[in-house]
């Protein structure tokens, strides 16, 4: 797989990914959803959603290989947490 | 009378089963840290051992520090927001690596976080994890059926 790098400031990833999140795919996505993982390309708002993270942001890149992938959960901005939810 | 016989050895037998299934895979140290030993590899192979504390408060698999990150080359997949445990809001880089787990090469998700390396609670998920809370404690996991 290609190594993408990135083109953009993790300020503007969050801003971009989680716009893309708001406006296309949360009024589409299932309340049986919530919690899996969606990544977003920023460019595109090309998108995958699966229970693994790491297997959608992967699926995300076979398709788009050069994509700026931003990774959240369907209900959460948050991918992770870290002691605090 | 039979019954009362059979009964200890039985429970004896069942007790080894369990302790046999277990796989001690870390100890606590002074700062009653549970510290777990891992190889991680990079893309081209390299490998480094990795001493990571169990953190059950992170939900993902495993951070580690940019420089390591750096050395190992371990690919850019993406970026993620984490909440920290002072309420604050993490932006981080999402890399990929190649950890030996349970004997076996498994592909996760790699937080870059500026602190000593976090194993979370998705590496235990089918686990039974099991903490001996002493210094020099073990620290184990077994398979939940």
């Amino acid at each position: 797989m290609a190594v993408s790098t990135p083109r953009y400031s993790k300020a503007e990833f969050a801003r971009l990914g989680d716009e893309i999140y708001e406006r296309e795919i949360a009024p589409r996505v299932a309340a049986a959803d919530a919690g899996k993982f969606v990544a977003i390309d920023i460019e595109t708002s090309a998108h995958e959603v699966d229970v693994d993270g790491l297997a959608a942001m992967n699926r995300l890149l076979a398709r788009l290989p050069d994509a700026q992938v931003w990774l959240r959960r369907i209900g959460s901005r948050y991918t992770a947490h870290f002691g605090l939810r | 009378m039979a019954e009362a016989d059979w009964l200890p050895l039985h429970c004896a037998f069942r007790v080894a089963l369990e302790v046999s299934e277990r796989v001690i895979i870390g100890n606590v140290n002074a700062y009653r840290e549970a510290i777990v030993h891992l190889k991680v590899r990079g893309p081209e192979g390299s490998e480094q051992g990795v001493a990571a504390i169990v953190d059950t408060g992170f939900n993902g698999w495993l951070t580690l520090p940019s420089p390591l990150i750096t050395t190992l080359n371990l690919p850019f997949r993406g970026r993620g927001a984490g909440t920290m445990a002072d309420g604050s809001e993490a932006l981080f880089d999402i890399h990929e690596a190649t950890v030996v787990w349970d004997g076996q090469p498994r592909l996760v998700p790699v937080y870059a976080v500026e602190s000593e390396p976090l194993l979370g609670m998705d590496f235990f998920y089918g686990d039974e994890l099991t903490i001996q809370v002493v210094e020099g404690g073990s620290v184990a996991i077994k398979k939940l059926s």
